[in-house]
């Protein structure tokens, strides 16, 4: 049997042409219309938080403490306590991250319950961010008697941010080729070996991508650090870990007990205050934070790249 | 002592051991009478380094490896030949377990190493301590993310290798083995990625000889290289192996009559025909390796 031309199509060729083409061109309007809705009320916001904030951004302002009077508050207590926060999230995140995703990808067996786990890893990541206060205000502060305290604030933020820490970190692991596995393997490494000369190093720039984005959503975090306690007012530092005066004493772990506030506190407490000029102040505190967060992403993408460069395969 | 054609310098080497107990005679494993032919008429038999007995191996409920019977002769090349999916990728893997790195898979019979007479495939034998008895060369040259040096001296250095003359010393040693030496002396911190795909997979041999190994195994070491690089690898196996067991699999006919000594062909998991090189591919007593030899199938 042979094959038999087909009938040619029947229709207006030309119309049908036209009308795709015409959906072409609406679809080009809308798309751009929604970018620039977008984009232009993201643009509008920056350049309102400017012309109130930027004047205000001095030295004095990064290194007085607040006040009652606007032109003389500050924001060193506050940028202090976020750094401190930061420092105490990202020192458990990380390995408690890292740990816990390098098990679940090589040493877990996989079955229902790695499976459990694993989909509700993924939903941890979209809890709302007060759910985690409730916890901290629960576990941390009533039960393990931690208080109001910075190292109460960071393992908070710390909860928060180890989903996203894991899955960045399963992801960044999954990306290495199995044949180099494989040729550690078979050069006789145990898994550990395997996990610790290879997996881990070369593992390192997804790891560091993912850790300094979580780290730039715990920094804006306010409602937990509301929950489990954060004042609003504090005008001294955390003791420092040595003291010279009036004698030599290390108290290396004293900061972490001391009551805290971080920027985006500082910010709600300024914008609930009465009066234009503390609406300025918040949004002096307002660009330090973005600007922190910006350059945080910088060094993220900064690292990414230069490792990369290094490890390719 | 008189030797063939085939180089046999090992001071290793010595007459088999008649085998007692009641293991079933391989029943492809070579006769150990010198066969008529031409090529490579051993004037006394060859010890075995390794012989696998009634192998068989699961991937889960699938079966990829029939009642195996197969000798592998101490410092000779043998090819395993067959078609795409026809076992013989999973058979050299059983040899340094990478199998067990993945769940469900499941070995029967054994594969004793000579002369310390271990079942290779035991459960109750580490598969870290035959790793580290055998060396690997894969099909896509897999070089660590690391310096040229770094992916030398990490196999000695899983192995304790402190001193840094001796990690220098045997780096260089077994560069120079795999004639890579003189390309990469002057950038040995280089990364590894920088080299070619042919120098890559020679660094891969350095990797595996670095250790001393036994029996180094070479997956298809060829398939991702050209015809070039190819040769090189070629010529090398040719040096190493009067100096170690060597075991290749190889989907290319060609290259398996160039380097080896002894064939085995295989097919849908089962060993087909098993021979000195010359008998398989110029008097193969098996049809269907005839077939597969001249080209007809496969």
């Amino acid at each position: 049997m042979t094959l038999s031309a087909p009938k040619p199509l029947s229709g207006d060729q030309a119309a049908i042409i036209r009308r795709g083409t015409r959906a072409d061109r609406v679809f080009n309007l809308v798309g751009a219309g929604a970018t620039i809705l977008a984009l232009g009320v993201l643009g509008v916001l920056m350049a309102d938080l400017l012309r109130d904030g930027l004047p205000r951004i001095d030295w004095q302002f990064l290194t007085s403490f607040p006040s009652r009077f606007p032109a003389k508050a500050g924001i060193l207590s506050s940028w202090v306590g976020s750094l401190l926060v930061m420092l105490v999230t990202a020192c458990a995140a990380i390995p408690l991250g890292a740990a816990a995703a390098v098990y679940l990808e090589e040493y877990a067996r996989k079955n229902w319950l790695t499976s459990i786990i694993e989909i509700n890893i993924a939903n941890l990541a979209g809890v709302p961010s007060i759910i985690y206060g409730l916890l901290a205000i629960g576990l941390l502060v009533y039960h393990l008697q931690l208080g109001e305290s910075i190292l109460t604030a960071g393992l908070t933020l710390a909860f928060l941010i180890l989903p996203i820490i894991i899955v960045a970190t399963r992801e960044a692991l999954r990306s290495i080729p199995g044949g180099i596995k494989e040729a550690a393997y078979a050069l006789g490494a145990t898994r550990w070996q395997v996990v610790r000369h290879h997996l881990l190093p070369y593992s390192s720039p997804g790891m560091a991508t993912g850790v300094i984005v979580a780290l730039s959503r715990a920094i804006g975090e306010t409602a937990p650090l509301i929950t489990i306690g954060a004042l609003t007012f504090i005008a001294f530092l955390p003791e420092p870990p040595i003291v010279l005066e009036p004698e030599l004493q290390l108290q290396p772990t004293k900061w972490l007990w001391s009551p805290f506030t971080v920027l985006p506190i500082q910010m709600f407490n300024w914008v609930s205050r009465p009066g234009e000029d503390f609406l300025h102040n918040a949004a002096a505190a307002g660009l330090v934070l973005i600007g922190v967060t910006l350059l945080m992403n910088g060094v993220a993408i900064v690292i990414r790249y230069r490792i990369r460069k290094k490890i390719r395969w | 002592m008189v030797t063939g054609t085939l180089p046999m310098h090992d001071p290793r080497q010595r007459p088999p051991a008649p085998r007692g107990g009641p293991t079933p005679a391989p029943v492809a494993a070579p006769a150990p009478a010198p066969s008529p032919g031409p090529a490579h008429p051993p004037a006394e038999p060859i010890p075995l380094k390794a012989e696998s007995r009634n192998l068989s191996f699961y991937y889960g409920a699938f079966r990829a490896l029939h009642q195996i019977n197969l000798g592998f002769r101490q410092n000779a090349v043998t090819a395993i030949i067959g078609p795409s999916g026809c076992g013989k990728s999973t058979l050299l893997r059983c040899f340094n377990r990478m199998h067990d790195l993945y769940p469900g898979n499941r070995y029967e019979g054994e594969i004793v190493l000579h002369p310390s007479e271990i079942n290779i495939v035991d459960p109750r034998v580490s598969p870290v301590e035959m790793r580290m008895r055998f060396g690997m060369v894969f099909q896509k040259p897999n070089p660590f993310p690391k310096s040229i040096f770094e992916n030398v001296a990490f196999g000695l250095r899983l192995r304790g290798v402190r001193n840094r003359a001796e990690l220098d010393g045997r780096v260089e040693w077994a560069l120079r083995s795999a004639a890579l030496w003189e390309e990469v002396k002057d950038r040995l911190k280089k990364p590894a990625y920088a080299l070619s795909g042919g120098q890559q997979q020679r660094l891969c041999i350095a990797r595996a000889l670095a250790t001393e190994p036994e029996i180094v195994l070479f997956d298809e070491p060829t398939s991702a290289l050209d015809p070039t690089a190819t040769l090189r690898i070629e010529e090398l196996i040719g040096e190493l192996r009067s100096r170690v067991t060597i075991i290749i699999v190889t989907h290319n006919m060609q290259q398996a009559a160039r380097v080896s000594d002894y064939t085995a062909f295989m097919y849908l998991g089962k060993l087909v025909e098993f021979g000195e090189t010359a008998e398989i591919f110029q008097r193969p007593r098996v049809p269907e390796t005839e077939q597969y030899v001249t080209g007809r199938f496969g």
